[in-house]
């Protein structure tokens, strides 16, 4: 069954309508950008130089106070949303649906975002970026969006998203919204990379995704576990009482994501892998400017 | 060590299987998961049992190899071989008799306790040792040969009946001295409510069960013909009371149910009252002797002082009287005519000539007296004072000293008859022809009073002139008279008296249970609860075997014989009594039960420890490695 078939094209669509609809002016494409520009919209005045450009001097400013000042305008142009895919290879330990539904979500929000005009750049990473599909605008490009995602495959070793956002904040043109995708089973912690996205001025936004296997295993005896990413072998005897602990554990490491989010307004959805792209996508929005949230 | 089930050692070979799934357990299952970070602290806080995590599968498999050793050692059935040198031979003498009925004054039957003690033996028996059960209510029996099966020895336990009968302690240590054989662990174990005999030996050991106790019993009943009076009976009647303070007590007497007498009585402690009543009647059937301690304060108090109950009824049979008719041929003797006259059983018809036929009834008699055919008639015939040869005897003269030597004193002929030293003045010498009876002997070996057995009926001969010799004078003259009527009437073999329980009686038949020739070949005895046995005698005696019951026991020819003819005629009633002084004495010297020591005896099969620790390895296994998954 191929990832992205004609019944996901439309659901995409509706999805962009609704998205429309629903959100009006809330829209990604008509953020402002904070750079003074060639805009129709004033910002304020500032000194007049030599060389600039005598078409922008407030004349009646020099009528009435004789000081020549310079009309400056507040810029209008494209949002760039940054997709950061988690292709590691924790994301398809036991199965593909969280790295499929993963695919879905980043190509239903790259089409959300181009339908708003908005430049839509995706970055496939795991230790670090892996490839990426660079900045584009428009809808039309939608399919070969896809076409790049399906293409993807998990690879590369463990997650790392402080090596992943030192590689992205080079390679990226210009800040705009970050949108990570991604399991955030980072050993070393994901507050590092977030913090570095943030420093760097980029408007960080994170997807968790989480099997419910992972949640709450199903594991009793003496098993073998296979680090997916590291490829770690730990034996160990599952009891009830352990599997308390590790449920324990996982509820802490997603409270400890959600309260990190909630501390620095970055939007947050937490979910497993029984719901669909779409629902995501409408809840994600749901959580724009509002408190972190799962679903 | 040995094995009485050696091929169960084959199931040995599930150990395979077991170390097989335990390889299999050994190679964990492998599960791939995203990520093993939630589950790294675990592993560190365990990391100090790292070693006992590896040594723990190990253990288990160690464990349940020797549960299955266990198991497989158990199903094997092992023994020692030292046990086997020590095993016993057990034989418990168990003591059913009448007095183990009695409840004591804690509310808790003897005979009860009894069987509580000898399961309890049963129960401690090693492995291997083997036990029998020889009762000993009435004569002693093997209820249960030896044996190792304790399901056999709990089922015999089981079926042991309570009886009537009284202990026969010795004959049944006899017994199982037989069974022991002189075996080297041999033990005899006596439960009994009897105290130990002195000596006390060393192969036996005494559990006496009960307490010193208080009865009331009727040890005697029996009846007899009145040696006065024909018609009437002398009964006799021995109540006894075994406690120590006196005891109100009513007596009550019924004949066939119906009531004849009821006597109020105070028993001095100890005393034994004998009573001797001919209140019956002549039309006979069963007398039943009640006592029942009479206590104003109650039952309570009564049960104290009479703990046995089933020696507060005894039994007697009173045939019913019937008349003879009696035909005397005598030219003239006043004695002989008025001793049958006095008698009212007895319709005396004289003659001076003999009949040329006899009645139709078949119980009449014929008294010859002098005169006397060259043959006797068939029938019953009475010849006194014989003058001429007959064809069963020849007449030698005068006897010289007719002075009386001896006389049969266990014939029924001369029951209650005392003859020795008397003179039968002018008695003739008589030679028999063929088969007779002497009953009384003179000095020279000549018999005086004879019998001649015949099928077609006895004929008795008393050589006595009743006109010159004292015997007419005697007291024993109608009495002789009395008892060759009743010899004649077959009444002799109807009067049944009481026998006692445990004892072996020999029993004259009565003719209604013998054919045409007098020979009976089957009979069968039926006890009062309706349990029937056959008795194969010849004859027309037979021996009663030792009855264990007390009450009202029926002897009738066997069913197979009778059925062509169900005649209830062809069956008599007997009468059994406890009548023993030793069952119904509830009083011991020994007051303390003993309880029951076998030392020694708390050993259990090998197979049972077995099964113990397997059941305790199975359970620390599961502690340690089982429970820790579901934990």
């Amino acid at each position: 069954m191929p990832l992205f078939d004609s019944h996901f094209l439309t659901r995409l669509e509706y999805l962009s309508l609704v998205s429309r609809k629903v959100f009006q002016g809330e829209l990604m494409a008509q953020r402002r950008t904070t750079q003074t520009g060639s805009g129709v919209e004033f910002a304020d005045h500032r000194q007049y130089n030599s060389g600039d450009d005598f078409r922008y001097l407030d004349w009646n400013l020099y009528a009435r106070h004789g000081e020549f000042l310079l009309k400056r305008f507040q810029e209008e142009e494209d949002l760039h949303v940054y997709l950061l895919l988690d292709c590691s290879r924790s994301m398809s330990a036991a199965d593909s649906i969280r790295f499929d539904l993963a695919r879905q979500l980043t190509a239903a929000l790259g089409y959300v975002a181009m339908s708003s005009l908005d430049r839509v750049g995706v970055f496939a990473f795991a230790d670090g970026v892996l490839d990426h599909f660079p900045l584009t605008r428009g809808k039309e490009r939608i399919l070969s969006l896809m076409e790049w995602l399906e293409n993807l495959q998990v690879s590369g070793q463990a997650t790392s998203l402080t090596k992943l956002t030192r590689e992205f904040v080079q390679k990226a043109p210009r800040t705009g919204l970050v949108i990570v995708v991604s399991d955030f089973y980072d050993p070393a912690g994901f507050q590092q990379g977030l913090d570095l996205l943030r420093h760097h001025r980029y408007e960080p936004s994170i997807i968790q995704l989480h099997t419910p296997e992972e949640a709450s295993p199903k594991l009793l005896g003496d098993v073998e576990l296979t680090d997916a990413e590291t490829g770690e072998i730990t034996k160990l005897t599952v009891t009830e009482s352990s599997l308390q602990q590790y449920r324990e554990r996982f509820q802490q490491f997603l409270r400890s994501l959600s309260s990190y989010c909630s501390s620095y307004g970055i939007d947050c959805t937490i979910s497993d892998t029984n719901v669909t792209f779409d629902e995501l996508v409408l809840a994600m929005m749901r959580t724009t400017d509002g408190p972190a949230r799962s679903s | 060590m040995s094995f009485t089930n050696p091929t169960a050692l084959f199931w040995a070979i599930l150990a395979v299987p077991i170390i097989v799934f335990y390889l299999q357990k050994v190679r964990l299952r492998r599960v791939p998961v995203a990520t093993t970070m939630f589950w790294e602290q675990k592993i560190q806080d365990k990391q100090p049992r790292a070693i006992w995590r590896q040594l723990r599968n190990v253990l288990s498999l160690l464990l349940q190899l020797l549960f299955l050793s266990l198991v497989v050692l158990a199903i094997g059935n092992p023994v020692l071989t030292s046990s086997l040198q020590q095993q016993r031979r057990v034989v418990v003498v168990f003591d059913n008799s009448a007095s183990m009925q009695a409840i004591d004054t804690n509310g808790q039957r003897r005979m009860d306790v009894a069987l509580e003690r000898i399961r309890r033996v049963i129960s401690s028996l090693n492995d291997g040792e083997d036990m029998a059960i020889v009762l000993t209510g009435g004569r002693s029996s093997v209820a249960c040969g030896l044996t190792q099966h304790s399901t056999t020895l709990r089922n015999t336990v089981q079926k042991i009946p309570a009886t009537d009968g009284p202990a026969m302690l010795e004959d049944a240590q006899q017994t199982a001295r037989r069974l022991l054989a002189k075996h080297v662990q041999g033990q005899i174990v006596v439960i009994t409510d009897a105290v130990q005999p002195s000596p006390i030996l060393d192969d036996v050991l005494w559990c006496k069960v009960g307490n010193s106790a208080g009865n009331l019993a009727i040890t005697e009943l029996q009846a007899r013909r009145s040696p006065v009076d024909p018609l009437a009976y002398d009964v006799l009647l021995d109540i006894a009371n075994f406690n120590d303070q006196s005891v109100f007590v009513t007596l009550d007497l019924e004949l066939n149910g119906t009531l004849l007498d009821v006597m109020p009585l105070e028993l001095l402690a100890g005393e034994t009252r004998r009573f001797v009543t001919t209140k019956t009647s002549m039309a006979g059937g069963v007398l039943q002797a009640t006592i029942a301690a009479d206590d104003p304060e109650g039952s309570k108090a009564t049960a104290s002082v009479d703990c046995l109950a089933t020696d507060n009824v005894a039994h007697t049979i009173l045939p019913a009287q019937r008349r003879v008719a009696v035909t005397l041929v005598t030219e003239g003797n006043w004695f002989l005519q008025h001793v049958l006259q006095a008698n009212e059983r007895i319709d005396v018809t004289l003659a001076a000539e003999i009949p040329a036929a006899r009645p139709a009834d078949s119980d009449s008699v014929l008294v010859l007296h002098r005169k006397v055919p060259d043959r006797i008639p068939a029938g019953r015939v009475f010849v006194v004072a014989p003058e001429t040869d007959t064809d069963l005897w020849k007449i030698a003269g005068p006897l010289d000293n007719p002075l009386v030597d001896k006389q049969q004193h266990d014939s029924q002929l001369l029951k209650f008859v005392q003859l020795d030293s008397a003179v039968m003045a002018e008695a003739k010498q008589l030679i028999p022809v063929g088969v007779y009876e002497t009953l009384v002997e003179a000095i020279s070996g000549s018999p005086l009073y004879l019998r001649f057995p015949r099928p077609t009926g006895d004929v008795l001969v008393l050589t006595v002139n009743l006109d010159r010799g004292d015997l007419p004078l005697r007291t024993a003259f109608p009495i002789l008279f009395s008892n060759a009527l009743n010899w004649f009437s077959g009444e002799a073999a109807e009067f049944q008296p009481a026998v006692k329980t445990g004892v072996a009686t020999p029993l004259l038949l009565p003719m209604q249970l013998a054919d045409a020739e007098g020979v009976t070949s089957g009979l069968d005895l039926i006890s009062p609860t309706g349990q029937l046995q056959t008795l194969q005698q010849s004859g027309r005696t037979v021996v009663l075997p030792a009855l264990n019951e007390s009450g009202l026991w029926t002897l009738r020819r066997s069913a197979t014989e009778s059925a062509d003819s169900a005649d209830s005629t062809e069956s008599i009633l007997i009468a059994c009594n406890i009548a023993s002084e030793s069952e119904s004495d509830l009083r011991r010297s020994d007051d303390a039960d003993s309880g029951l020591v076998l030392p020694g005896y708390a050993g259990q099969p090998m197979w049972l420890y077995a099964v113990a620790l397997a059941f305790v390895l199975i359970v620390v296994e599961w502690l340690l490695f089982q429970r820790r998954i579901i934990a």
